[in-house]
């Protein structure tokens, strides 16, 4: 039988123009200066879709750019993967809409899956199923996320870290030493309450009731129908779960830590990223950061990291890339790149 | 293999001052989470660090719900076998 592997060949991504920035911050809340909100998230801005801009708009304004570049023939395209959680209605499948928008064939599978944090290294490895067992020859994967419609402009606990974007990954069959390698995954449905919309879906509808809302001990305002994070919460499972992933990939990979190049985590916030680093002794120097203009994106964060060591040129054939995604859910996953 | 963690009872008062911005006079078993302004939820996060860093078994949910006091910190560091002598 005739190997090839699933390649990452093309990626680019999306922001929407709206902007929110530390200063747009420090006035409304009145508490933290734009600088402290620096220093306390290593953020500056983060984009903000419009009020009719869903999820699918960035993820095709993504797709288009690959297009335009001639980076990607929609006619080549077998199977489309998008990853949100925020799709434009209950049903039908936003993956399907998308297919129409981007004129892909007909002939192309397309779902949706609803992941967060850890949804671009389970779109890889879905994709690498697909590929490798010659099911698709190009997968396109789309991560698109609009937290900001989910967010309660007077909680600053989510307004100041979350924000909007989508990437489009390409992924084709190649022959050769790059592509991708060994998947691991988790979850733990107990952290489910931690980071959560509690309504909107069938378990708990929304009423006005659900509308109301409350302070917490914090001075943060929501109600039942917008994001809650316990970020303490949040940070412990990620503490726990990062470096218990790393050394599981490395050993199911025959791996050392010398051997990866660069180490891809899912940009939660500065102070997670800091201590993930410290906790787990790895070398500041092959952990990127690309947060600080754009905050964290959710399931595009990984890509956004990756197109900047592309276009940066801090990436190069033969690299090899840990990616580890981790969050909502719980649910975590990591993944080996060979570029 | 605790022994590589462990700190005294002055080493703990020192970390959570520390991560508190205060002076080490300041930091009694009666200081809070509400009576100091600065163990805001960035200084909650560090403390959960410097305890999971301490600690040989995981540390939980429960756990860092109750971290809200140094007396309720120095109790956890001696129950989990965190303080040394």
């Amino acid at each position: 039988m005739h190997m090839h592997k699933a390649v990452i060949s093309a990626l680019a991504s999306y922001l929407p123009e709206r902007v929110l920035t530390n200063k747009d911050l420090a006035a409304q809340f009145g508490t933290w200066t734009a600088e402290q909100i620096f220093e306390k998230t290593g953020i500056r801005s983060r984009h903000r879709a419009g009020p009719d801009e869903c999820a699918s708009d960035l993820a095709v304004k993504a797709a288009q750019k690959l297009i335009d570049s001639g980076r990607l023939d929609p006619q080549e395209v077998d199977y489309l993967l998008f990853c949100t959680q925020a799709p434009d209605h209950y049903l039908p499948t936003t993956a399907c809409l998308i297919q129409d928008r981007l004129k892909l064939p007909r002939s192309c599978g397309a779902l949706d899956f609803n992941l967060g944090c850890s949804g671009y290294v389970y779109g890889l490895s879905l994709a690498k199923g697909l590929i490798e067992s010659s099911q698709a020859r190009c997968v396109l994967l789309l991560t698109a996320e609009t937290y900001s419609k989910y967010i309660n402009s007077k909680d600053r606990s989510v307004c100041t870290v979350f924000g909007d974007g989508a990437a489009a990954t390409v992924l084709r069959a190649a022959e050769g030493a790059a592509g991708l390698d060994q998947f691991i995954f988790g979850s733990d449905g107990r952290g489910g309450r931690n980071l959560i919309v509690q309504t909107g879906g069938m378990r708990c509808q929304r009423t006005e009731e659900t509308a109301q809302e409350s302070t917490d001990a914090d001075g943060n305002v929501r109600s039942a129908n917008d994001l809650y994070m316990n970020g303490r919460e949040i940070f412990l499972f990620a503490i726990q779960a990062v470096p218990v992933t790393i050394n599981s990939l490395l050993e199911k990979a025959g791996l050392g830590r010398d051997d990866i190049d660069f180490f891809v985590f899912h940009q939660a916030t500065r102070y997670m990223l800091d201590e993930l680093v410290r906790k787990c002794k790895l070398p500041p120097d092959r952990v990127p950061y690309a947060f600080e203009m754009v905050g964290n994106t959710v399931s595009s964060t990984i890509p956004l990291v990756l197109e900047d060591l592309i276009l940066s040129g801090r990436i190069k054939t033969g690299h090899r890339l840990m990616l580890v995604g981790f969050g909502v859910g719980y649910s975590w996953a990591g993944g080996i790149v060979r570029w | 293999m605790w022994e590589n963690h462990g700190m005294t009872y002055e080493e703990l008062r020192q970390q959570i001052a520390e991560i508190l911005e205060m002076d080490l006079t300041e930091l009694t078993e009666q200081t809070s989470r509400d009576s100091v302004a600065t163990w805001d939820s960035m200084a909650a996060l560090s403390i959960i660090s410097l305890l999971d860093d301490a600690c040989d078994d995981e540390i939980t949910s429960d756990d860092i719900g109750r971290f809200i006091s140094f007396r309720a910190i120095v109790e956890f560091a001696r129950n989990r076998g965190i303080l040394k002598g």
